[in-house]
């Protein structure tokens, strides 16, 4: 499954908010993936994460495929629309 | 770089960004960090992994250290950036490049660090956001951690600091800003970072003045040189005269010697000198100032603008959204009071989904409790959720630019509404709350009587009241003389307010600006306000003056204030009152 989102905290995915995004993602067992301009990462890597160099209000795509994809979605959706406050 | 100009009575070497505030005087060392560059024979790619493993496992326990430390002596949240550090180093993205290098390309651990490194600091460089470019720094701490790891004989000189100093380097990592010995490094000056940068915000934490932003400093200035700092405007000075130095330890004796007799007040009661009890509350907007609030000794929050929840978004927020936004203010401060306002939108606060007619003059249009009554689906959830969210809390719900008793009426009405439909619900525990309103507008004080029926308490908003009693915008430079508090107008139109809500029971409070003003805290005591809501960092401050005040001393003064000719003979007054109680 995809779902588009959206980055809403002020500083963007730097390396707090891309670490707390990465340990959730870890979380699942489905392969969970970011993708924006062209550019397709793994959602459970920190590293991958903050190269993507994601800012305030750009948006992107997630892309979910495995048995626990629909909650993986749903906490993921949580976390960014939450400024990733945990 | 920063305007080469200072209040103290030298001309500065060169100004930075003050980034943290205080003054630091002593001699500097300039420290240059230089990961290993020691090199070794390839000894086959088994051993090497090997090395590299053990490093990595290494500086992950070093990190745990860091956390540890950061979480006790800075706080959580700066901990963060470390656990960020602790999931780098773990990373596959990371460690299978540097694996693959000493296997593929026999390369040793040392180099294929280096490389792997370089690769991924590449891509942070060229991002185009300052936050992107400064984990680049996060990066070279973790390589040089790696570096010093493998060569712990080359440990570097940071650590070993033996005599007080001003702290001068190009950049500091995370690692060595928490590795930093408090009792050495009496100043950093650094030539990157800024205001958010991770150094800042921990030298602010630590209360080590800092100034950043100094490009060649590193170069300017030499080992051993004495300097002094400012770290508020950001000036550097040479230091090397006994004249100089005797300046500059004076003001960090004086400065150190206030701070000691503030502590003395941290967990008191506000009174007066003799025994009238006051509440000093903080002004905040969202859960951070809360908690600033709660750390500056609040007691309670006089002032929660709830506007910026609905800010910034395309539609309003849901109700178990608000909800969640003030239960966890109302907890934080369990059985003290919070008083929150409800929604204050127009004027100068327009929200994009919320839609207000263009007006001719939108701070007397359609603003705050006037929008609100024509919105009702939006108004009841933002109530719902107040009283909702009260179950572990006191919660008192305000509400803004009320110009009429029957404004405060409809509300009174609304209110119970929702809590008779919330009473539906079997888990709504109907906790009992406060009900009050803001006095913006003057037409209201002369409905104290009627407005009683519905609120038991009132706030003033200093700023509206002033904007709207003595008819001046107060965004229009041109008028800023006319827009005063010193005006007896004004003085006199405060002291009407607090005797009529007296006469009628009303819970008297300030959340307005002037409410915090040292000057006008006698008055406000005389006249019988005794909730004063301000800025969360001034609750201390306040209540050591308050402590200097007596009720005869502010009521003598009150009347000597209302028998002025002027409003400079007011200010006059006041300040030569405030001198003397804080010189006594």
């Amino acid at each position: 499954m995809e779902l588009q989102l959206k980055i809403k905290n002020a500083e963007g995915l730097h390396a707090r908010p891309a670490g707390i995004l990465a340990k959730k993602a870890s979380e699942f067992q489905s392969n969970i993936q970011i993708s924006v301009n062209n550019q397709t990462k793994s959602a459970k890597s920190i590293m991958a994460l903050m190269s993507l160099s994601l800012k305030k209000d750009q948006e992107f795509k997630l892309i979910l495929d495995g048995p626990d994809a629909e909650q993986a979605s749903i906490a993921i959706s949580e976390l960014v629309n939450n400024e990733f406050k945990s | 770089m920063g305007v080469v100009s200072s209040k103290h009575p030298f001309a500065p070497i060169v100004c930075g960004n003050g980034v943290s505030k205080g003054i630091a005087v002593g001699s500097a060392f300039v420290f240059r960090d230089e990961a290993p560059l020691i090199e070794k024979p390839f000894q086959g790619a088994a051993i090497e992994v090997a090395r590299f493993e053990s490093a990595q496992a290494t500086v992950l326990k070093s990190i745990e250290l860091m956390i540890e430390k950061t979480k006790r002596d800075v706080g959580p949240e700066e901990a963060e950036i470390f656990e960020a550090h602790l999931m780098m180093l773990q990373d596959e993205e990371l460690i299978q490049p540097i694996k693959t290098s000493i296997e593929q390309d026999q390369q040793t651990a040392e180099s294929a660090i280096r490389m792997s490194f370089e690769a991924h600091i590449l891509v942070f460089s060229e991002a185009d956001s300052d936050y992107m470019r400064e984990r680049v720094l996060d990066l070279k701490d973790l390589r040089a951690q790696l570096l010093h790891a493998l060569h712990p004989e080359a440990r570097s000189t940071l650590s070993g600091i033996k005599n007080q100093v001003i702290l001068i380097t190009e950049d500091l990592t995370p690692s060595q800003t928490i590795g930093l010995d408090r009792e050495k490094v009496m100043g950093i000056i650094t030539e990157k970072g800024g205001e958010t940068s991770h150094t800042a915000i921990i030298a602010r934490t630590l209360g080590i003045p800092a100034i950043s932003g100094l490009s060649g400093i590193t170069e300017t200035i030499t080992t051993g040189m004495e300097i002094a700092l400012d770290g508020k405007e950001g000036s550097i000075f040479e230091a090397t005269s006994p004249n100089t130095r005797d300046y500059f330890q004076k003001i960090i004796l004086a400065q150190q010697s206030d701070q000691n007799a503030l502590t003395h007040f941290v967990g008191k009661k506000t009174s007066t000198h003799d025994l009238h009890s006051m509440n000093l509350m903080g002004n905040i907007g969202n859960f951070e100032d809360a908690k600033a609030a709660l750390s500056g000794d609040s007691e309670g929050i006089g002032l929660f603008r709830t506007e910026f929840l609905f800010m910034e978004r395309k539609s309003a927020p849901s109700l178990d959204e608000q909800m969640s936004a003030y239960y966890q203010v109302l907890s934080l401060f369990s059985s003290q009071e919070v008083i929150i306002r409800t929604l204050d939108v127009g004027g100068d606060k327009p929200i994009d989904y919320i839609q207000i007619k263009k007006e001719e003059n939108p701070f007397l249009g359609v603003r705050a409790i006037r929008y609100c009554l024509k919105d009702l689906p939006l108004f009841k959830t933002q109530i719902k959720a107040l009283l909702v969210a009260n179950d572990f809390g006191n919660l008192s719900i305000m509400t803004p630019m009320v110009s009429h008793a029957a404004e405060a009426k409809k509300m009174k009405l609304l209110v119970d509404e929702c809590q008779q439909e919330l009473l539906l619900n079997s888990d709504y525990k109907n906790k009992s709350f406060k009900l009050g309103t803001m006095i913006e507008i003057p037409s209201l004080i002369f409905e104290m009587k009627e407005l009683k029926e519905y609120v038991s308490f009132i706030s003033v908003g200093t700023n509206d009241l002033m904007q709207y009693s003595l008819a001046v915008d107060r965004m229009n430079p041109d008028l800023q003389d006319l827009y005063s508090p010193y005006h007896l107008g004004f003085i006199r139109m405060m002291k009407l307010l607090a005797d009529e809500g007296q006469k009628y029971g009303l819970n008297l409070g300030i959340c307005g600006e002037s409410g915090g003003k040292d000057e006008f805290i006698p008055l406000w005591i005389a006249m019988g306000y005794t909730k004063l809501s301000m800025v969360p960092g001034e609750v201390l401050n306040k209540r050591r003056l308050i402590s200097k005040l007596t009720m005869n001393d502010c009521k003598a003064l009150l009347d000597n204030v209302l028998q002025s000719a002027d409003a400079s003979e007011v200010k006059l007054k006041l300040s030569e009152f405030h001198e003397r109680i804080m010189g006594a």
